[in-house]
């Protein structure tokens, strides 16, 4: 029996076969969420997420669950995520790993209201899981995070969920956002330019406000223009404020 | 070895489509006694630009024993320009139709390998830069060529005579499939395409 | 400049061959600790051979700044000789299946747009051999990188923990839409491979 359920969360290739079919053969949403809870369901994670990240107020992307009701309206109303060291981990671009190694840094930091989000966790039946992190490629942070009752990870299960997780957000976001081409990448200075472009500073107040001339600040906004193959800075402004780089110069 | 040469004025490639210039000149206007127009021994029109793709081939000299000329047809091309009247279909258009004219060939390897390795070249090219359909203004003996060894050329017009020789306006797709085909009946099996030549970008120290 | 070279023995081709065999070397080995053999700072080994295609990026100096190895699955490769248990089914074995491994990118480059210019040029060595897909062992961080790239990533073999990364047999369908998807994404309007450099004596056809 323990030999069983031990098994239980590997996902076996012939379901993550047809899975990964059915993704890239979507025209809807819904097509991959649903397959993708009636795998989960079957093995014992009743809580998923695939999506971006960001606070309530700031939040930007898309994203797609299957979140306990209860569990949900206790979790954004005590402001959990600010102190979920699963989320901070995704929202910090760490790596693939689990709940429980996240609830160990927790306890060895002795962090009490990180460890408070665990407890209050399981009370709704969602003791363990993981989470795949995801950035990279200019874009917003996101993650994939399944958890579950006494779910085994074993090492092959792991392995299958990170890849389902994987197949599900990608096909999703290819729905949702489509190919568009990766926001140029931009230097720090030019990150801070944008930002005062942005509130309508002129090139002597970013200048002024930079500690430096108004002629460096004029390179880096012929620098942003050529990145961004725009002939005008408004142009720009535009085009940083829809593929989310102005959101990054303003957390800067 | 076959060079592709992106633009009319590509600054790195002067010496190499001055050598392309040269021989259309003695192709078409000394050879054929085509009426076009020349500038000291090389011959270039309105269709050579910036946007222009060339074909060349140079021996193991750096002869040049074979050009041809591709011009994306969203802009001004011949067949619209000049040749309107001699398509009864609408005119193809767009970014990825690639207008082909000026083939030439010299004449002593005219019975030689080296168009095959040229109608390879054009369409790896055409794949490369995400062109679909070819259309031109081709002898009937050409097209019965290009038929022979593989593309699936489809008149746009009735013939018309120019020069005492049939001449008809026509298309052809590029694919993977037509590749192969042509390959197979040339007998070549790799890629004809040697070097590639862009336009350079303009100012393209930007602080990265 | 992208250079795409037939063969690990390419006469013509010898500094080039050993400056991506330098950064192999570098990247897998010193960097990342892989428990493979390299021979004077190069790494190399029996899937580098007459057959093999490369991809060899260089920067405005000179120096090689990314690479990545295709080889035809109707010959040995990775997958039959040493992954074959990842396959689920047996490995690809197909002419106009390629393997992709090595894949590597210099450390200093690795946060600029280096990976869809390399990315592109797969594709288009791909269209030029007449290849319909590509094959591989990813790990997943860079499956989905791919996915993102407008690559049709389907895994073909049950994922394995490797080096606390889910890796897994993936293959990819090779095709103009592909590589014009992936273009979009990295503002790409023409193609990334500038020079292409064939074994001598392998085109005296006809």
């Amino acid at each position: 029996m323990a030999q069983n359920e031990l098994s239980a969360s590997r996902i076996e290739f012939p379901v993550l076969q047809s899975f990964s079919e059915q993704c890239l053969g979507a025209t809807t949403t819904l097509e991959i969420t649903r397959a993708l809870d009636a795998i989960l369901q079957a093995r014992g994670i009743k809580q998923w997420y695939v999506g971006n990240l960001g606070f309530v107020n700031e939040w930007r992307g898309f994203g797609f669950d299957e979140i306990p009701p209860a569990w949900r309206k206790r979790y954004v109303e005590a402001e959990h995520a600010r102190f979920d060291p699963v989320f901070q981990h995704a929202l910090n671009q760490g790596g693939k790993t689990t709940w429980a190694q996240c609830k160990l840094i927790a306890e060895h930091l002795g962090d009490k209201r990180a460890l408070q989000v665990f407890d209050e966790a399981a009370e709704y039946g969602i003791d363990s899981g993981l989470i795949l992190p995801i950035h990279g490629l200019g874009d917003l942070p996101a993650a994939v995070s399944f958890g579950g009752e006494d779910l085994d990870l074993t090492p092959d299960a792991q392995a299958s969920l990170y890849l389902i997780g994987a197949l599900a957000y990608e096909s999703l976001r290819r729905l949702v956002v489509g190919f568009k081409p990766i926001p140029p990448l931009l230097t720090e200075r030019e990150l801070e330019v944008l930002r005062w472009a942005a509130e309508g500073k002129s090139a002597v107040d970013t200048g002024a406000i930079m500690g430096i001339s108004a002629f460096t600040v004029q390179d880096h906004q012929k620098s942003l223009r050529t990145k961004y193959g725009c002939a005008k800075m408004t142009q720009v402004l535009v085009l940083a404020a829809l593929d989310g780089t102005l959101l990054i110069a303003r957390q800067m | 070895m076959v060079h592709v040469v992106a633009g009319a004025t590509n600054p790195n490639c002067r010496e190499m489509l001055a050598k392309m210039f040269r021989q259309r000149c003695d192709v078409f206007i000394k050879e054929k006694g085509w009426k076009l127009k020349s500038y000291n021994g090389l011959e270039f029109d309105d269709y050579d630009t910036a946007e222009t793709i060339y074909l060349m081939q140079f021996d193991a000299r750096d002869n040049i024993i074979a050009s041809m000329r591709m011009n994306p047809t969203d802009g001004p091309y011949m067949l619209a320009d000049i040749f309107s009247s001699v398509c009864e279909a609408p005119i193809p258009r767009g970014r990825d139709v690639w207008e082909l004219t000026r083939g030439a060939l010299s004449r002593n390897l005219r019975k030689s390998g080296t168009w095959g390795r040229m109608q390879c070249a054009m369409l790896e090219s055409a794949l490369l830069w995400g062109a679909t359909k070819a259309t031109g203004f081709f002898t009937v003996d050409h097209i019965m060529k290009q038929m022979r060894v593989g593309l699936d050329v489809k008149p746009l017009g009735s013939p018309l005579l120019v020069d005492g020789e049939a001449n008809v306006a026509a298309e052809f797709p590029f694919n993977t499939q037509t590749l192969e085909r042509l390959r197979s009946s040339y007998g070549i099996s790799g890629p004809a395409i040697e070097h590639i030549h862009l336009m350079p970008v303009p100012q393209k120290k930007v602080a990265a | 400049m992208i250079h795409l070279i037939a063969g690990a023995t390419n006469p013509n081709c010898r500094e080039l061959l050993a400056g991506m065999f330098r950064l192999r070397h570098d990247v897998f080995i010193k960097e990342k600790h892989w428990n493979i053999k390299s021979y004077n700072g190069l790494e190399f080994d029996q899937f580098d051979t007459e057959e093999t295609l490369y991809l060899v990026e260089l920067d405005e100096a000179g120096a090689v700044v990314a690479t990545v190895r295709m080889n035809p699955t109707d010959r040995p490769t990775l997958f039959s000789e040493v992954f074959a248990d990842m396959c689920h089914g047996g490995p690809p074995k197909c002419p106009k299946t390629w393997e992709l491994t090595r894949g590597a990118i210099a450390q200093n480059v690795r946060k600029s747009l280096h990976f869809g210019r390399i990315e592109c040029a797969t594709i288009e060595a791909a269209l030029l051999w007449g290849v319909t897909k590509a094959c591989g062992i990813f790990g997943v961080d860079l499956l989905m990188k791919k996915m993102r790239c407008g690559l049709d990533a389907k895994p073909i073999g049950q994922p394995r923990m490797i080096d606390g990364e889910s890796h897994v047999a993936a293959e990819f369908a090779m095709n103009g839409d592909v590589l014009q998807r992936t273009r979009t994404l990295y503002r790409i309007t023409g193609p990334s491979i500038e020079q292409i450099h064939l074994m001598p004596g392998a085109r005296r056809a006809a």
